[in-house]
């Protein structure tokens, strides 16, 4: 678990490009340094860890769905619903399950459109209002003007707009949802773009 | 209030009007949810004396209190009327998401009066209330129907019947999300009124006392739930995972309509066998995180296309064991056409048992039936499930159940037409479980094991606050009984799975009731409303005539003991029953005759 002590400095230089350094402190006393390039959403990561130092780059992580795990369940919406919203419902949830027959439970989750290849809630944010925060695509409410353009941009349907943009910020990298399916339907890790391609295809079909 | 809906809708169909009253605070304390309420709601609306078909007959529906809230396998919604089958007040609860849609519409409960003069659907989005058109749907199955009903109206939750409820087959049942609402008929309590379907959609909030803290609760109870042995065998398995255990460790599986205990052929209808083949992911009610549904496909063989969510011990019985059926395919087959239709699982069965001893005693013919229908042909269970669904020549009493028939057809049959006030048993063979035998009789609805959940306490020795249980013992039932039935009604009040009360006991629910509504109750306030709940109902079926006459197990259990296996020569005498049943009516507060006396009444707050 990340402690709260965790700051933002924006850098860059002539040889860089530009880069967001977090760091953040560890309640392990680690420090994890990120560098993130928004452009290219590359990531270095350096863990100093009493004393030492590891660096590397990785792809950060983000919602999987598995719908051939999927129970159709719900649990995931509720518990999404309750914890952001601090209320029961299911139209609040920052996911969606598709019951759509006796065979089709879908789970449909934010892919945190990652490479942004096609049009996403923040590539047509007009108050470029939503962006990667080092774990996931968040909304500053600050800026968001309600607009809905997100709403009608995201091609999963998990976006919603209640005054302000609601989405998906994967609980600040420790996903509610995962916790309770013991399915493995929704997983944090890698993205896996055929399984988001299989969701949109079992919603059409 | 928080947790609940807010609201109670009444409806009439024969006006189509509605109206709606709020849900008091009175009602939670007194009545928590689920069952409870609908039990207190049709009562006070309902003469006991009217036919079950009397358009003056009131079904209610009532999801439980923490139904639709984040807490691991609080799926269930209750289903209240008075039954087709047993003529007695009945309630029958499902898994499906429709209660959840209730709450989300602002409806703690929905009561059902009238007749609609065309086949109605009752459509329900937030507080938009329609009667729609149903003819289009008239006629299908209920998968198709509530496809065909979200085609048109959209992402709706759809509870509907089957032809079988249309046509008024008593123990048609109620479909939602491959769940069932499955016993006692209500589902020709809907056909009665020419209800075909409801179709229920909310947005709103439901709010929550200490939201963080339930999320926290429900975390930790998921994790414990997931490190269970019962998790590990009913994930794997499901409900059927102790089937093999029942035969060999105890000898109580009722087989050939209960002629025998043991299915020695049951190799193949074992989970075990059957899963690892035909159950392709595992399929969950809402909000259970313990999904122990099986999504079973048959993919070759003449019942290629199969696809159900099952199957369920009770139907590895009753379209198995009780039909001395050994083939999983026709079992799954036949499983899906009840489902399809709209008919019970359990009662079906059982009719298909009766009906085949009755061929091969020659009390029916089966030229006039049409093709071999005796033990141990399997295409006979699926077939006879077409002809009872269709009510299709002698299937039209059959769809009467296994009182009606033996009556119908005399000469000698009652002996073994296997029932307890009309309603046709589950899996356990109670002349080697006494306690459970005691509960088949003084269940409220006719032979069932959930309102007592005793079969747990005859087959492991212990349960809660009961160990060194004897199972071939009649003695100390009445009171643990008794006690069973209060714990049990907890659970249909609150709509928690009936598969967690090893996780939950009672104990579980005092913090999370706390939590999520704000309200402390104790363990012993708990119990107390369910024994209320308990007596409401016993006041309502002496009311419709229901006397101490009806308690009487089917004479096989009380005069032919169980010829073969590990309880090889148990029987449960008339003595030991009419013992058990006086003990319990003292450890109720009730007199012989099965009334509650004034200062029970008193007690309870019902006097």
């Amino acid at each position: 678990m990340f402690s709260d002590f965790y700051f933002k400095i924006v850098c860059s230089s002539r040889t860089l490009e530009k880069f967001e350094c977090y760091c953040k402190l560890l309640v392990n006393r680690s420090v994890v340094i990120n560098l993130i390039n928004r452009k290219s959403r590359s990531q270095v990561i350096i863990l100093l860890n009493h004393g030492n130092f590891r660096y590397g780059s990785y792809m950060p992580l983000c919602l999987v769905p598995y719908p051939e795990n999927c129970t159709g369940c719900r649990f995931c919406e509720l518990v999404c619903a309750l914890s952001h919203d601090k209320v029961v419902n299911l139209k609040k949830a920052r996911l969606r399950i598709v019951r759509k027959d006796i065979i089709s439970d879908i789970p449909v989750v934010c892919a945190q459109c990652i490479d942004q290849e096609k049009e996403c809630c923040a590539s047509v944010c007009p108050e470029k209002a939503i962006s990667f925060d080092g774990t996931a695509l968040v909304v500053e409410e600050e800026k968001c003007t309600g607009c809905g353009l997100c709403e009608d941009a995201c091609a999963y349907g998990v976006i919603r707009v209640e005054g302000t943009a609601k989405k998906c910020d994967l609980c600040g990298g420790d996903p509610l949802c995962v916790k309770f399916c013991p399915f493995g339907a929704i997983r944090y890790e890698e993205m896996k773009k055929e399984n988001f391609q299989k969701v949109l295809s079992l919603l059409e079909g | 209030m928080e947790g609940y809906g807010g609201s109670i809708l009444y409806i009439d169909l024969t006006d189509g009007s509605f109206k709606k009253l709020e849900m008091t605070k009175e009602l939670s304390s007194k009545y928590l949810g689920g069952e409870g309420v609908a039990v207190k709601i049709f009562t006070d609306h309902v003469n006991p004396k009217i036919d079950p078909f009397d358009q003056r007959n009131v079904i209610v529906i009532a999801p439980g209190l923490l139904t639709g809230l984040p807490v691991p396998t609080a799926s269930k919604t209750a289903f209240v009327s008075k039954s087709p089958l047993t003529g007695t007040i009945a309630e029958s609860i499902m898994g499906g998401g429709i209660g959840a849609q209730m709450k989300a519409a602002g409806l703690d409960a929905i009561a059902i009066i009238g007749k609609s003069k065309n086949p109605a659907l009752l459509s329900i989005d937030d507080d938009l209330v329609r009667f729609e058109n149903a003819s289009p749907y008239w006629g299908m199955f209920t998968r198709d129907a509530a496809k065909a009903i979200k085609e048109d109206y959209g992402d709706f939750v759809v509870a509907t019947i089957g032809p079988a409820g249309e046509s008024l087959v008593r123990y048609a049942c109620i479909e939602c999300e491959d769940r069932q609402a499955g016993r006692a008929g209500l589902g020709a309590v809907f056909g009665s009124k020419n209800l075909k379907a409801i179709a229920i959609r909310g947005s709103k909030d439901i709010t929550i006392y200490d939201p963080d803290r339930l999320i926290h609760l429900a975390l930790g109870w998921q994790e414990s739930m997931e490190k269970s042995n019962v998790f590990i065998e009913d994930t794997k398995y499901g409900s059927g995972e102790f089937l093999e255990w029942v035969n060999a460790e105890r000898g109580v599986f009722p087989t050939k309509n209960w002629q025998e205990g043991v299915f020695n052929e049951r190799k193949k209808i074992d989970p075990y066998y059957w899963a690892p083949k035909y159950a392709i992911k595992n399929k969950a009610c809402f909000a259970c995180t313990k999904a122990c549904g099986k999504l079973f496909v048959v993919r070759d063989g003449p019942y290629a296309g199969t696809v159900l969510d099952g199957i369920e011990y009770e139907t590895l019985y009753a379209l198995g064991s009780q039909c001395g059926n050994p083939d999983i395919e026709a079992l799954a087959r036949a499983n899906e056409l009840c489902d399809q239709y709209g008919i019970d699982t359990i009662s079906t069965g059982v009719v298909i048992g009766f009906v085949m001893e009755l061929v091969e005693k020659g009390l029916i013919d089966e030229e006039e039936l049409g093709f071999d229908c005796r033990f141990g042909i399997a295409e006979a269970v699926p077939k006879m499930v077409e002809l009872i669904g269709r009510r299709d020549g002698l299937g039209a009493l059959f769809g009467e159940g296994v009182l009606r028939i033996s009556k119908t057809i005399g000469r000698g049959c009652e002996d073994y037409a296997m029932h307890v006030k009309g309603m046709e048993p589950p899996a356990y063979d109670v002349r080697g479980m006494k306690g459970m035998g005691l509960g088949f009789m003084t269940s409220s609805r006719g032979a069932c094991h959930l309102r007592s959940g005793f079969y747990a306490l005859d087959l492991t020795g212990r349960f809660w606050r009961f160990s060194g249980v004897d199972r071939l013992s009649p003695i100390g039932k009445g009171e643990a009984v008794k006690l069973m039935e209060d714990f049990m009604m907890v659970y249909d009040c609150l709509g928690v799975c009936k598969f967690s009360r090893s996780f939950f006991k009672i104990e579980g629910f005092i913090e999370l009731l706390d939590t999520a509504i704000g309200k402390s109750f104790k363990e012993d306030d708990l119990l107390l409303i369910g024994e209320r709940i308990n007596n409401l109902k016993q006041l309502f079926n002496l009311g419709a005539g229901v006397g101490r006459e009806s308690y009487r197990l089917p004479k096989r259990i009380t005069h032919e003991p169980i010829p073969a296996g590990v309880s090889k020569g148990a029987v449960l005498t008339v003595e030991e029953a009419e013992k058990m049943l006086s003990d319990y009516f003292i450890a109720r507060g009730w007199d012989e005759n099965g009334f509650p006396s004034k200062e029970k009444l008193a007690q309870l707050g019902l006097g």
